[in-house]
């Protein structure tokens, strides 16, 4: 990565290079440029941490594809960190959850260097609100930020894609309101606090890995036990229906909620909050730095908590006699 | 001369001019005092045809007040009389009142009683849903820790059986 002026935002995004949800190079390199540019004009010096997980043998590997594809973007604000594929192996708890998302989320929060730290997915499209309030410092620390995320039609053309369009409620087939207390629709899509808050909460979820689902609930529920304010941003995010995402396949799983690629939708994820070990994020795994930059966490034992840790089920602090973190 | 004058007209019953005269000035003041003396008594057959009008109304007036008198007394006895029929449901009542007093403090003490008694249920009640939600709560955290232990049990299951097999060829 290039140098330019010390990052202010940090955005966290993970990827996994099985072309989940269709081509993911495509899905991942337009709204990376997207935001880029429009973080760029606000004048929000910020960096992308991307944490490709559980790299498939035999593929390329993804930063490697946008370096070639985009190399203005990747060069000047990409850190890629590679997590080695024995960490999905030696952590899962499900084998029918292919994807450890929000273990890979928190590997990129606990590297991130900016003072505000945005986790998000990589199809994600930032709003014009949004990068406004980001750029007018409309954010404060020990508060967590959310925004509703609006679903794009699938099938829309996503060339020279811009705001006016998304903004439109003719390409929309969702726009959510986020209900109060945990504003926590979709909440893995727009998470948005400074770094020491991500820290002293110990990022997602690692306790509990058997499924996808609801972890970033059982974030919010994490957020609002620890006595932190939850706030609307203002705008919202847009996302590019694909098909296999959660929303658009989760009728699929209708019968069978137990049995998802996203682990059990019904688990109890609004009623327990955890506590991650102080390595979380894969704190002690070993890292190397490739000469351009590209960081990769190779496989060690030590770094893998254990695979159960029942002390670390907690339950959600009440409300009214909630402390703060 | 004038003397025997007067006494030759006096003879013949006549009298002087002088004495005309002044009968004559006597006769006009008769007549003006009759006169004045019938406006005078116009004006007191006005007055008193006035005060007669007066004493007609003054006498209507008193008729009035007398009937006004006599229905002020009739309500006021028909008020004195239900005045005294209160006073007497009155004193029925306070002596019912005295007679109902002891029981009526036993009714007061057993609602304090009841109240106290309901309070305590009532906190019993919030008691037992607060343990309830606890129960609850601890339940979904159970839940959650045996969903743990049984994907940790198929994990090691799944890696027992790969090793094993993997080990057996």
């Amino acid at each position: 990565m290039n140098e330019s002026p010390s990052p202010f935002l940090s955005i966290v995004v993970t990827a996994r290079h099985d072309n989940y949800g269709g081509d993911f190079r495509e899905r991942i390199a337009m709204p990376l440029r997207f935001n880029h540019d429009k973080l760029s004009e606000a004048g929000v010096a910020h960096e992308v941490v991307l944490v490709e997980w559980d790299p498939v043998e035999g593929r390329p590997l993804l930063c490697d594809m946008l370096a070639q594809e985009m190399p203005d973007v990747t060069s000047s604000v990409l850190r890629t960190i590679v997590v080695a594929s024995q960490y999905q192996v030696a952590l899962t708890q499900n084998p029918r959850v292919p994807y450890l998302e929000y273990v890979a989320k928190n590997v990129g929060i606990r590297r991130a260097a900016a003072p505000f730290v945005l986790v998000t997915n990589a199809d994600i499209l930032l709003g014009r609100e949004i990068v406004e309030g980001i750029a007018g410092r409309r954010v404060q620390p020990g508060t967590m930020y959310r925004a509703p995320r609006c679903d794009i039609k699938l099938g829309v053309d996503q060339i020279g894609l811009h705001w006016a369009a998304l903004e439109d409620r003719a390409n929309q087939v969702r726009q959510p309101d986020l209900k109060p207390p945990l504003l926590s629709s979709a909440a893995g899509d727009f998470l948005l606090s400074d770094r020491d808050t991500f820290h002293r909460l110990r990022g997602f979820n690692e306790v509990y890995r058997a499924a996808r689902a609801g972890i970033d609930t059982n974030f919010m529920v994490k957020v609002h036990g620890a006595g932190l304010p939850i706030v609307e941003i203002g705008g919202a995010v847009y996302h590019v229906n694909h098909v296999g995402s959660l929303r658009v396949s989760k009728a699929l799983h209708r019968d069978n909620r137990s049995d998802s690629p996203w682990g059990d939708l019904d688990w109890r994820s609004e009623r327990v909050t955890y506590n991650n070990p102080e390595s979380w994020g894969l704190g002690a795994a070993p890292a190397r730095q490739r000469a351009d930059g590209v960081v990769f966490l190779d496989f060690d034992w030590r770094a893998v908590p254990p695979l159960v840790e029942l002390r670390r089920i907690a339950l959600p602090a009440r409300i009214a006699d909630r402390q703060a973190v | 001369m004038k003397t025997a004058f007067k006494s030759l007209l006096a003879a013949a019953r006549l009298a002087p001019s002088s004495q005309i005269d002044h009968l004559h000035g006597d006769l006009r003041r008769a007549e003006a005092k009759v006169a004045q003396l019938e406006r005078d008594l116009e004006l007191v057959r006005a007055d008193a045809q006035s005060w007669k009008r007066r004493h007609e109304d003054a006498s209507e007036a008193i008729s009035g007040w007398k009937q006004a008198f006599q229905r002020t007394q009739a309500a006021a006895e028909q008020a004195q009389a239900h005045a005294n029929r209160f006073k007497s449901e009155f004193e029925r009542a306070q002596t019912e009142l005295e007679r109902e007093k002891p029981r009526t403090e036993g009714s007061r003490q057993r609602a304090e009683t009841l109240k106290t008694e309901l309070q305590e249920m009532r906190a019993r009640a919030e008691q037992a849903q607060r343990a309830a939600e606890l129960a609850n709560e601890q339940l979904m955290a159970m839940e959650v820790k045996l969903d743990l232990i049984e994907a940790a049990i198929q994990v090691l299951d799944l890696r027992t059986r790969e090793q094993a097999v993997s080990s057996s060829r």
